[in-house]
């Protein structure tokens, strides 16, 4: 069964068109990568998906419920949930009351018992053990990228979109933030949409991808399929004449 | 003090029971004079906290804040003396008067932030000065409106118990909030709004919210106040008492539990000192304030905690 599906999606800003006339379906249980070119529309895409902005045609569904035009927290509440681009902690506040956040914002709360250990749970399981009142502002960008997934993650979603979730970081940690992500489909039944530059690391990490291009969607398929493509190759090595 | 705060947390409750005690013993060897200082002092409290709950944990810096203290003030001074109600009724009603022009305002603002929002806020509080000072048939303008005490005959020994426990009963509701969920999400909106909502935060909710109640606490304490002063002016809802309620949290320290009541009392009792230097009291303070929100954005309460970790 699909759990997303994205119907026939356009957005233009002013006279640019970011995403134009795209469809695609999130099956269960699978890691989705979605890739192209800076500019080719990825992020509009998920905003378009989290309800950040509305589009101005097309459907999305999700778990067979119509979000479109929803506002973003009930959408996190029907269990979609997404990381920033830029990670967007709460700076002010600490890694605790971060998660905290996310606990509260549940369509049913989490009971008040149950938090301290939900918290710490979720905190360990993303590699912040021991940072609980650490404050958000003084962690470092992996930390802050980790606390952003465990705050989505504690909204108990179904599906996480995570945008860029690799960007700055080191091969080591880009190991670990792998690894990371595979058990939280594993152990948790979280499905993945996924926007990554780096390209090792979503071909070993993804069965399907999709790749974007000033708006369209002009590939989709296996790794290995997408690589070969030659519309790809062109998107993101410019035309194929240009090296004449 | 220093020596018993400096190590654990505990002392410190135990130094605010000493003082609580102290400030309630105050009828007991103050003279009218000071008494009435302390008075006004506990209704810029409840002003300041109030203010604080919504300026400095949700982020919108409203200037309409002495505009609800007018309103409730205004709204039960009206209904007692003109039509007979008995101030502990019209309290209550003041009270709810403030809420609804807090959710009016709240879902005006809803779309905006920063200085839009303030500079909408205070067009509407000049706006509702405007119609009190020329609606001098119900409110007698500059003239001001006589009301009746609170309740019984006047004394100030009374109306300071009244006010205290107002301030106290105030106090304790903004601590419940600001620990409750209510509390977190006030935080994690001021903090950043789009990532609350993706989290399931219903952020437009949230912030009219935190209108609504910082707006019926001003009411409510405008209402005591004007039924203590038994004259009510349009100064209760002037841009000088927003600014001073502003200076006070500000220097007090914005964004913390403590800053705005230490701040209150601080300036309160500071004015009284150098009122006899012309009324350019609230400019300076407005300038403090600007030096502060730039150099200790936490105030006095920030100072004094640096101050702590350092020794
Ligand atoms: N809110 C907005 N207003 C105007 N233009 C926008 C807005 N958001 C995105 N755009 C434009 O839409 C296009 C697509 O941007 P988007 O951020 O979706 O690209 P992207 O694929 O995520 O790129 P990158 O890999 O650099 O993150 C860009 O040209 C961008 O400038
Ligand atoms: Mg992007």
């Amino acid at each position: 069964m699909s759990l997303v599906v994205v119907d026939h999606v356009s957005k233009s800003f002013g006279g640019l068109q970011a995403v134009s006339d795209v469809s695609f379906h999130v099956n269960e249980g699978e890691i989705l990568g979605l890739i192209g070119p800076n500019g080719a529309g990825k992020t509009t895409l998920f905003n378009l998906v989290a309800g950040a902005i509305t589009p101005d045609r097309g459907r999305v569904r999700f778990n067979g419920l119509d979000i479109t035009g929803l506002p973003p927290y009930r959408i996190s509440r029907a269990g979609l949930a997404r990381t920033f681009q830029v990670a967007r902690p709460f700076l002010g506040m600490t890694c605790y009351e971060n998660v905290l956040v996310a606990l509260i914002g549940r369509a049913h709360p989490a009971p008040d018992s149950e938090r301290p250990e939900l918290i710490r749970e979720l905190l360990d399981f993303v590699g912040l053990s021991g940072k609980e009142s650490f404050l958000a502002s003084s962690l470092n960008l992996i930390d802050k990228k980790r606390l952003e997934l465990a705050r989505a993650l504690a909204t108990r979603p179904r599906v996480a979109l995570l945008d860029e979730a690799l960007g700055g970081l080191s091969s080591i940690e880009m190991d670990q933030a792998m690894g990371l992500i595979r058990s939280i489909r594993d152990k948790r039944g979280v499905n993945f949409v996924w926007i990554e530059h780096v390209m090792g690391a979503i071909m070993t990490l993804c069965e399907r991808l999709l790749v974007l291009n000033q708006g369209m969607l002009i590939c989709e398929g296996t790794p290995a399929d997408v690589a070969r493509d030659a519309r790809v190759i062109e998107a993101y090595l410019g035309a194929p004449d240009a090296g004449d | 003090m220093e020596v018993i705060t400096a190590n654990t947390k505990k002392p410190l409750t135990v130094v605010g029971i000493v003082v609580l005690a102290l400030f309630a013993a105050f009828p007991l060897f103050l003279g009218q004079y000071w008494l009435h200082t302390a008075i006004v002092g506990l209704f810029y409290v409840m002003m300041a906290s109030s203010w604080n709950l919504l300026a400095g944990y949700t982020g919108q810096v409203s200037f309409a804040h002495a505009a609800f203290a007018g309103v409730g003030a205004y709204t039960s001074g009206i209904l007692a003396a003109k039509a007979g109600l008995p101030p502990l009724l019209g309290l209550p009603i003041g009270i709810a008067v403030a809420a609804v022009l807090g959710l009016a305002l709240g879902s005006l603002c809803i779309r905006m932030g920063g200085i839009y929002l303030s500079l909408t806020t205070l067009g509407f509080s000049e706006i509702l000065r405007i119609i009190v000072t020329n609606e001098y048939e119900i409110t007698r303008g500059t003239m001001g409106l006589k009301t009746p005490p609170l309740f019984g005959e006047y004394s100030k020994t009374v109306s300071f118990y009244v006010l205290l426990a107002a301030a106290l009963l105030i106090l304790w509701l903004i601590r419940r909030i600001l620990n409750s969920d209510l509390g977190a999400s006030f935080r994690a909106v001021q903090n950043d709004e789009t990532a609350a909502a993706s989290l399931g935060i219903p952020v437009v909710r949230v912030r009219i919210l935190a209108f609504v109640i910082a707006g019926a606490m001003a009411g409510f304490a405008g209402s005591l106040y004007g039924h203590y002063l038994m004259l009510i002016t349009p100064h209760i809802l002037s841009l000088d008492l927003m600014f001073l309620v502003l200076a006070m949290t500000v220097i007090g320290g914005m964004g913390t539990f403590i800053g705005p009541i230490v701040g209150a009392l601080f300036l309160e009792t500071l004015s009284e000192y150098i009122r006899v230097y012309g009324e350019y009291h609230i400019l300076i303070f407005g300038l403090v304030a600007l030096a502060v929100a730039r150099f200790a954005p936490q105030g006095l309460v920030g100072l004094w905690r640096q101050f702590r970790s350092a020794v």
